[in-house]
């Protein structure tokens, strides 16, 4: 029981923002990993490794 | 590389004239490039003009078209010249860092235009469409020296804004020259996504956006081909532009350009009709948005539809003239036009699949029609497995999409996500669902996701901005395999190290049947072309043989004799004809060689005069009697 009532509404809305923070930090680790993702089932699906391959055997 | 000093000089044309256009109109413009975009727009819009009027006045002579793009492009560079510090400044508009990101972009998305460019440069050879209408058209118009009907062509009378722009590049050079100036609307593309960008999304996302735009498999594929599909895609680009400038700063002048650009893209295309479906609601919602009167609204969006249809109005009239249907063979039971051998479907309305039936899904039609279709229409299968280059829509889409529910707190992004849903909802209904058909959408589209991707690379949390850059760029270099991969075949005869001739005999499958037709034919010869025989390359009268032409019908044919009673009705001398139809396109010619009314007409009346591994010419012997 510390700290008058205005204290109380700005900690919560400290909390809050923080909390939204954290959210919107963890939304955004979720984004780059469904974008990375894709990104490497897209190249793999669509045979890009063996095409690499095929360039680097003619040019090596 | 003639072809590269005609380009540089066509640009400046239209840039210049553009921009003295644009300065009459009084246009206010936001950024450089801006300016720049919507300038070299307006001053295509005006070569299409000239070479249209040209084209139905029957002056289609090159000595003609010279004196008039002459003139064109000395205005376009006299004000290129007065102003050629505003091009420095839409360069420094780019406000390139070495070391940021954005030179890295940019870096991506030079080379990879760079591969399309070299494309670009090499022969027409390969694709259909291009080697059977979309160059083959323009090159029959100025061998004959006005817009002719070559009914039997596929698209004899749709508008072809691109094609009159071919058409010049066929007086002034060659083929490849037409190829240059599509994969140069790719550029443009590019560049009006930056300038669209930095004014109504984010100065970042530009080279995010453009990056992805031309990175997008389409765009790659089709580009530096003679198609027109990326040129509708600049030209409906600055419509939709140019029409929410006007909603943003009410200039008249903007609403003046939106309607002479749409009516510019439906000149291009029958697709571009699209252009005009949505900009005319956007006209209308706005004022009622913003309060306006009921009078002024319709006043508005009435103007802003007579200026698009007065811009492709010659178009329509030329096709009503022709055959009774202003867009012959399109809605042809509606017009009641010129018969046509087998009707185009517009609309995909959903219908109840035999499948359906006795399922549960077949008892809602909407969602049996969506079962059935959905593989077509998904974008999930555009990027994964598309059925052909032209719904392939690459990786970018569907990784960084979900990325709106995380960024998606503004208006405007709101707005240009539900624009891109009604775009979408337009492919799938009337566009064949093929992004092809409707590249605007893949733009706005790069736009969204270069807003997003740029969003990302801003992340707050260390280290995330630096593996998404990383991802993004390996990306970046797969697409630029894939690109040196397509582009490795052309590299001799773009060097000159081999002959244009030999490179066309080895790449392209119609060539050395037409080299054979082109030097021992007579003058007179009228070929017909049965089969995938792309008659660009042909110097002679021709007709096509295939299932959408109205003119040459087999069915009334019982025998040898009456066939060759079609073929006297229509003077047809000489046939060439592709050996073996590929199953997948039995619809649309027989199986020449096993029908037997073809073989009874070939063993009686037919000469064999060339032959190779894919291709065979006849003359046709008719009797002395006859």
């Amino acid at each position: 029981m510390t700290g008058a009532p205005s204290d109380g509404s700005g900690e919560a809305a400290a909390d809050c923002g923080r909390g939204r923070r954290v959210l919107h930090l963890v939304g955004e680790v979720v984004v780059l990993l469904w974008t990375l993702g894709v990104f490497w089932y897209y190249y793999e699906s669509q045979d890009f490794g063996e095409l690499v391959l095929h360039l680097l055997g003619r040019t090596g | 590389m003639t072809e590269i000093g005609f380009a540089l000089l066509f640009l400046a044309g239209a840039g210049g004239t553009g921009h003295a256009i644009s300065r009459r109109l009084g246009a206010s413009w936001a950024n450089r490039i801006e300016e720049l975009c919507f300038s070299v727009a307006a001053g295509f819009a005006l070569l299409f003009l000239s070479v249209l009027i040209l084209g139905l006045s029957h002056l289609l002579y090159a000595p003609v078209i010279w004196g008039i793009v002459g003139v064109w492009a000395a205005l376009g560079c006299r004000e290129v010249i007065r102003y050629k510090g505003a091009l420095g400044e839409s360069v420094r508009g780019l406000r390139l860092r070495v070391r940021s990101i954005q030179l890295w972009l940019l870096a991506l998305l030079v080379a990879g235009q760079a591969l399309g460019f070299i494309r670009s440069l090499a022969p027409p050879h390969g694709a259909v469409d291009p080697l059977a209408y979309q160059l083959a058209l323009p090159s029959l118009f100025l061998s004959k020296h006005y817009l002719s009907f070559e009914p039997t062509v596929t698209g004899a009378l749709y508008p072809s804004n691109m094609g009159l722009l071919y058409i010049v590049c066929l007086a002034f050079a060659n083929g490849s020259l037409a190829q240059v100036m599509h994969w140069l609307m790719g550029v443009l593309t590019c560049l009006a996504l930056v300038g669209f960008c930095g004014r109504y999304l984010d100065r970042r996302s530009g080279l995010w956006a453009a990056t992805i735009f031309g990175f997008v498999p389409i765009v790659v594929f089709f580009g530096p081909r003679g198609y027109i599909d990326v040129g509708l895609c600049f030209f409906q680009l600055m419509a939709f532009w140019a029409l929410l400038n006007w909603v943003v700063t009410r200039q008249l002048q903007m609403l003046v350009l939106a309607g002479l650009l749409t009516g510019v893209a439906m000149g291009v295309k029958h697709q571009g009709i699209a252009t005009i479906f949505l900009g005319f609601p956007i006209v209308v919602i706005a004022g009622v948005i913003r309060g306006r009167s009921w009078s002024e609204t319709l006043r508005n969006a009435l103007a802003y539809a007579a200026l698009a249809l007065l811009f492709v109005s010659p178009w329509y009239i030329r096709s009503y003239l022709m055959a009774a249907n202003p867009v012959w063979p399109l809605a042809n039971e509606f017009f009641g036009g010129m018969e046509f051998g087998h009707a185009p479907t517009v609309l995909s309305l959903p219908v109840q699949s035999a499948e359906g039936g006795d399922r549960l899904w077949g008892l809602i039609p909407f969602l049996d029609w969506l079962h059935l279709r959905w593989p077509s229409m998904s974008p999930w299968s555009w990027t994964f497995s598309p059925s052909g280059w032209q719904k392939a829509v690459g990786v970018y889409f569907a990784a960084l999409l979900p990325a709106l529910l995380l960024y998606c707190r503004e208006k405007r992004v709101y707005l240009l996500a539900g624009f891109c849903v009604a775009y979408y909802l337009v492919v799938v209904g009337a566009l064949h669902m093929n992004p092809r058909y409707g590249l605007v959408l893949i733009a706005f589209l790069s736009a969204l996701c270069g807003y997003l991707a740029g969003r990302l690379y801003s992340s707050g949390l260390p280290g995330l901005r630096q593996v998404f850059a990383v991802g993004f760029f390996c990306t970046g270099v797969l697409n630029l395999c894939w690109g040196y991969f397509l582009a490795r075949p052309v590299f001799d005869v773009v060097m000159g190290v081999e002959s244009r001739e030999s490179f066309l005999q080895r790449h392209e499958g119609n060539y050395r049947v037409f080299q054979y037709a082109n030097e021992n034919f007579p003058e007179s010869a009228v070929v017909l072309l049965q089969g995938i025989v792309k008659g660009f390359y042909l110097q002679h009268t021709y007709m096509w043989d295939h299932r959408h032409q109205p003119i040459l019908s087999y069915e009334a044919c019982r025998d040898a004799d009456d066939l060759l009673q079609v073929m006297l009705d229509h003077d047809i001398t000489h046939i060439v004809r592709m050996v073996q139809i590929p199953q997948g396109r039995l619809g649309f010619y027989p199986q020449y060689f096993a029908d037997p009314l073809h073989e009874a007409f070939r063993r009686k009346y037919l000469k064999l005069v060339y032959r190779d591994e894919s291709y065979v010419a006849f003359e046709v012997n008719y009797p002395a009697h006859s």
